[in-house]
C-alpha cells in the first residue's frame, strides 16, 4: 500500500526540519545537515528543494524572507509538533526494541 | 567546437535516458542540446556523471546545483538533465521516497486511463478508415494514397499512445512493488521508434500532398526520403569496426543502386510524359489530388474521370482498379469514384469488357455505357452513349 505523505519522516525529511529550528536558506541547510550529521547524511539539492515547498504547503515551516533571491524559511509551531511526534515515535521503537533486547 | 547530431531516441523513463546518455559518453560526446529529432552532442573526453532530475526549475535552485559543481545542459518534458565533473558529488536526488512519489505522479492512474482513451480515439478514427484499402488493392491505394497515408498514421498514433499506456502501467506497477525500474524493454523500443519514424514520414508525404502540385518537387522528396532511410539504416546496422572508408562506399554504392532502379521505374517520368490536359474549358465537379494520383471528375460534355498518374506504373493499377470496379454513371456520383466494396476480382470483371483498338492509346476497354483507357501516365474513363464517342473524346484528349 502506498505510503501517506509525511507519515512517517525520512532521515532526510526529519533533519531538514530539524536544521530549520533557525532560520536558513537551501543551501545553508544541505551544509548543515552534513555538519551536525558528520558528513552521514548528505542532501541532495533536488531531494531539498522538493521538499521545501511540499513542508511549506504542509505548514510546517513557513517562508520568512527572501534575500539576494534566496528564500529563507523556518520551523513553524506545526512543524515543531510534527517533528515531537516523530521523537515520540522514535522513542517507542527504541523502548520496544530494549524490552525485546532483554528477552534476547 | 565539434559536434555531433544523434536522432532523438524518444525514451520514456529516466533509466533509459541515463543508460543512452552514458552509452554516448562512453564515445567520448556529451548531450548539449536536445531537440525534437535531433540531439546535439559536443566532442568531450573528460569524466563526469549526469543527473535526471525533475526539481522545478527556479533561479535559486540553478544557483545552488552551480555551487554544487552541477551544468544544467537542457530539458525535456519537466526532466532537466545536468552534469557534473565532479563524480564522487553528492547526486541531486538522495531520498528514495520522494522519487518514489514523483514517479508515482507521473505514472499517475489517471494519465494512464487517459492515454489510453487517447488510444482508444485514434483507433475508433482510423481502423475503420484502413479497413476501406482490405482487401489490397494496388490501384485503389494509388487513387486514394492520402486517404490511406491519413487512416495509417491515425493507426500508428493509437498503436504508440497504446503502447505509451502499457508502459506506463508497468512502471508504476514497478515503482509501487519497489523493484527497480527496468529498462524499457527492447521490442517496445522497437515499435515506438518504427512507429514514431513512420508517423513522420507520412506527415511529410501528407503536407507534400498538401503543398506540391509539381512531379519534380514530389520526385525529389521520395528520393530524399529513400537517402534519409538508406543512410539511418547504414549508419545503424552497419558494424561498427568496419572502417570508415568501406561505410562511406557501401553508402555510395548502394545509394547509387537505389536511385538508378527508382529511376528506371520512373522511365516515363523522365522523358516524354503525356502532358496533362486544361480543364478551363470544362465544367469540373471535383478536383481529389494526391502525391500519387491527381483525380479531375467532369461532367460536361459527358461525365469523365481524369486520373493524372505519377508514372506509368501507377497508371497501370488506377487502369486495372477502373476495370474491376464495375459501375454505373450513377453510383459513381453518389460514391465518390470507386468504391472498395464494389471492386470483384480482375479475371471476372474484364468478361464484361471489349477491346477498343486505337492507335491514340496504349489501352482501351469499353462497355455498353462507358470506356476505360490509358496512354502513358494518363488514364481516363468515361460515359459515352454509344461506341462512335469513344474516338471522339480519345482524339479530344490525346491528339
Amino acid at each position: 500500500m502506498a505510503r501517506k505523505e509525511f507519515e512517517t519522516l525520512t532521515p532526510q525529511m526529519f533533519y531538514i526540519l530539524l536544521v530549520l529550528n533557525q532560520p536558513m536558506h537551501g543551501y545553508d541547510i544541505m551544509q548543515k545537515v552534513a555538519q551536525i550529521t558528520n558528513d552521514e547524511i548528505q542532501i541532495g539539492a533536488g531531494t531539498l528543494y522538493t521538499l521545501l515547498p511540499r513542508f511549506e504547503k504542509e505548514c510546517y515551516i513557513k517562508l520568512i524572507k527572501e534575500e539576494n533571491k534566496r528564500k529563507i524559511y523556518q520551523l513553524t509551531p506545526l512543524g515543531k509538533k510534527k517533528l515531537l511526534m516523530e521523537k515520540e515515535r522514535m522513542l517507542k521503537q527504541i523502548n520496544l526494541f530494549n524490552q525485546i533486547k532483554h528477552k534476547m | 567546437m565539434k559536434y555531433k547530431y544523434n536522432i532523438q531516441p524518444n525514451l520514456l523513463f529516466e533509466e533509459d535516458w541515463l543508460e543512452y546518455l552514458n552509452q554516448m559518453h562512453d564515445k567520448g560526446w556529451k548531450l548539449n542540446k536536445i531537440g525534437i529529432l535531433f540531439n546535439r552532442f559536443e566532442k568531450c573526453h573528460t569524466p563526469f556523471k549526469y543527473q535526471i532530475d525533475f526539481t522545478p526549475l527556479s533561479q535559486e535552485y540553478l544557483q545552488v546545483t552551480q555551487s554544487l559543481g552541477y551544468q544544467y545542459i537542457d530539458s525535456f518534458k519537466n526532466t532537466h538533465i545536468f552534469c557534473n565533473d565532479d563524480i564522487l558529488a553528492t547526486d541531486l536526488q538522495t531520498d528514495e521516497e520522494i522519487v518514489k512519489d514523483v514517479l508515482l505522479k507521473k505514472f499517475s492512474i489517471k494519465r494512464i486511463i487517459l492515454t489510453f482513451i487517447i488510444s482508444l480515439l485514434y483507433g475508433c478514427l482510423g481502423i475503420p478508415m484502413l479497413s476501406c484499402f482490405f482487401p489490397f488493392y494496388l490501384g485503389y491505394f494509388f487513387i486514394y494514397f492520402d486517404n490511406f497515408l491519413i487512416s495509417l498514421c491515425l493507426v500508428l498514433l493509437s498503436l504508440l499512445f497504446f503502447i505509451i499506456s502499457l508502459a506506463f502501467f508497468k512502471a508504476r506497477r514497478q515503482v509501487i512493488n519497489h523493484t527497480s525500474m527496468e529498462i524499457q524493454s527492447k521490442l517496445i523500443r522497437i515499435i515506438l521508434k518504427i512507429t514514431i519514424y513512420i508517423i513522420f514520414g507520412a506527415f511529410f508525404l501528407i503536407l507534400i500532398c498538401f503543398f506540391s502540385n509539381n512531379n519534380y518537387i514530389i520526385y525529389v522528396c521520395f528520393n530524399g526520403v529513400i537517402l534519409f532511410i538508406l543512410y539511418y539504416m547504414i549508419q545503424r546496422f552497419i558494424p561498427k569496426q568496419t572502417s570508415e572508408t568501406t561505410r562511406k562506399i557501401l553508402l555510395f554504392l548502394s545509394i547509387t543502386i537505389c536511385i538508378s532502379i527508382h529511376t528506371l521505374f520512373n522511365n516515363q517520368f523522365m522523358t516524354n510524359q503525356t502532358n496533362a490536359i486544361d480543364f478551363q474549358e470544362k465544367n469540373i465537379i471535383k478536383n481529389d489530388d494526391n502525391i500519387l494520383v491527381k483525380k479531375t471528375m467532369i461532367t460536361s460534355p459527358s461525365l469523365q474521370v481524369y486520373y493524372d498518374c505519377y508514372n506509368t506504373s501507377i497508371a497501370n493499377e488506377v487502369l486495372k482498379v477502373n476495370i474491376q470496379c464495375l459501375q454505373s454513371k450513377d453510383s459513381l456520383l453518389l460514391n465518390d469514384d470507386i468504391d472498395s466494396q464494389d471492386i470483384k476480382p480482375y479475371q471476372d470483371a474484364i468478361q464484361y469488357y471489349h477491346v477498343y483498338s486505337s492507335s491514340l492509346v496504349d489501352k482501351c476497354y469499353y462497355t455498353h455505357d462507358y470506356f476505360i483507357a490509358k496512354k502513358d501516365n494518363i488514364v481516363i474513363r468515361c460515359y459515352i452513349d454509344k461506341k462512335e464517342d469513344i474516338d471522339k473524346i480519345l482524339k479530344e484528349y490525346f491528339n
